[in-house]
């Protein structure tokens, strides 16, 4: 899917940084990311600027852009939490620009590196070639996660905070879309409330589907829009988040075991792991995605956004309460 | 194929001598006055337009979508085969706790007005879920959890 205008507007606003003479090529629109439009392409500059076929240079990008139009953006806030990121050791991909010139592209945008590899989670789960993956990848997440919980706080101002519970229900109170099973789920989190164990950077959207993925395992930790200052154990939760698991039996990711994530988050430093307040925070991010559900059928529903991908979300509710139920004794 | 009066021969039909009232129903999701086809046949004609003519030819955000439409065709027909009796169901339960929809159950959660029966609340919570999915994904729940 072709944008000639949207190619042309990035060339001017990617020209400052890599040269007058960039062309902008096989600009196309990649599936996913309803929120927030990402475009892969292909920018060639001649660094010689004499046409000589052997100073071009090509590089592959990935755009990141709000719809046109979207009234408030985090993605200046998220391209700082990325470079924050890439310093303490977690494997991003390199921000080439950011900004918000809504002159230049029509909404904040980010443009990063493309870094090859595999982000579909059903292939991640079942392609041959990435067997091997398959068998690193929940303590690779355990290690990166550790890193991330490591990024300081300084490093990345202006992140939300506050309390994941009340925030959640404050979000689902609003949407006027009541469900007993989620009622069920909001009591025995109120009632069972571990300890807070720290307050650190999270990801905020820690999962299969947000990594890129080679046969040796992960390459690239994507999608920041949701990082916060919160509970590290927010993060491990979510992972393990059924859904996540895209119909396969492994708890972590559909690809491995949570002795293998917890051993890995704590030999590497991310603080030791309380399994009952894991369970906690898992079903905190069940009932979490249960809401993000509807919120998806609302953002079809009310016109904001026509999706058929949304609305289809809408009916996911009830395998997030069925998940819920199992989770809440 | 035509026929000495110039028009198409009609394929045999097996309901023909039925009064129309009869055929609308027993037959699913169609409903007098309209023509054939049943609104059930016509989302299994697009649902086979999806799946054999769009997603073959198509791919990436395009392709997905298709796959999504065409699985939201097959929940609708679930649901028109299904919704009625749900529905009487899920009204039963609710009755059964003495609340008139999913809000007042919701609110009565809640406020604690019924915990006292809370063992009979997760019953009921948990069998209206069940029957969500078995329009919704019919194929979430293993077997043994089916009922």
């Amino acid at each position: 899917m072709g944008d000639p205008d949207l190619a042309e507007r990035l060339r001017g606003v990617l020209e400052p940084v890599l040269g007058p003479d960039v062309v902008v090529e096989d600009l196309a629109r990649l599936p996913g990311g309803a929120s927030r439009e990402t475009w892969s392409f292909s920018a060639r500059s001649a660094a010689g600027g004499g046409g000589d076929p052997g100073t071009d240079t090509t590089g592959r990008y990935v755009l990141r852009r709000d719809p046109p139009g979207a009234p408030v953006s985090g993605l200046r806030l998220e391209a700082g939490v990325v470079e924050a990121a890439a310093r303490a050791g977690v494997p991003v991909p390199r921000v080439v620009l950011a900004g918000d010139d809504r002159a230049g592209l029509d909404a904040a945008f980010m443009v990063l590196d493309f870094v090859e590899g595999e982000t579909i989670p059903r292939r991640i789960l079942r392609d041959p070639q990435l067997a091997g993956a398959r068998g690193v990848l929940a303590a690779q997440c355990g290690r990166v996660l550790a890193a991330v919980h490591r990024i300081p706080t300084s490093e990345a101002p202006g992140l939300a905070g506050g309390d994941a519970l009340e925030q959640l229900g404050t979000l689902h109170d609003r949407l006027g879309a009541p469900h007993p099973a989620f009622e069920l789920g909001f009591r025995w989190l109120a009632e069972t409330r571990p300890p807070r164990s720290g307050e650190v950077v999270v990801h905020g959207d820690f999962r299969n589907g947000n990594l890129i993925v080679g046969p040796e395992g992960i390459r690239a930790v994507l999608d920041w829009e949701l990082a916060h200052l919160g509970d590290p154990l927010e993060d491990l939760g979510w992972l393990c988040v059924k859904a996540w698991r895209f119909g396969a039996g492994p708890p972590v990711g559909g690809f491995g075991t949570m002795d293998q994530l917890v051993g890995a988050y704590e030999e590497a430093g991310g603080g030791p792991v309380d399994r009952a307040a894991l369970h906690w925070w898992l079903t905190l991010g069940t009932l979490r995605w249960g809401i993000i559900c509807i919120v998806q059928a609302l953002t079809h529903t009310s016109g904001a956004l026509r999706s058929v991908e949304l609305a289809a979300v809408g009916r996911r509710v009830c395998e997030v309460e069925w998940d819920l139920l199992e989770l809440v004794p | 194929m035509s026929s000495g009066t110039g028009l198409p021969t009609p394929p045999p039909s097996g309901d023909s001598d039925r009064a129309p009232e009869e055929q609308a129903s027993g037959e699913l999701g169609r409903w007098p006055p309209h023509d054939l086809p049943s609104a059930t046949e016509l989302l299994d004609a697009v649902r086979g337009f999806l799946e054999t003519d769009v997603i073959p030819g198509t791919e990436g955000r395009l392709r997905f979508h298709a796959r999504v439409a065409a699985n939201v065709l097959a929940m609708v027909g679930r649901e028109l085969a299904l919704g009625p009796a749900l529905a009487r169901a899920h009204a039963e339960r609710l009755r059964g706790l003495g609340v008139g929809d999913d809000a007042e159950l919701a609110a009565a959660i809640r406020s604690g007005a019924l915990d006292d029966r809370l063992a009979e609340v997760r019953d009921a919570v948990r069998a209206t879920v069940a029957d969500k999915l078995a329009v919704a994904n019919p194929g979430y729940l293993g077997p043994a959890q089916r009922d």
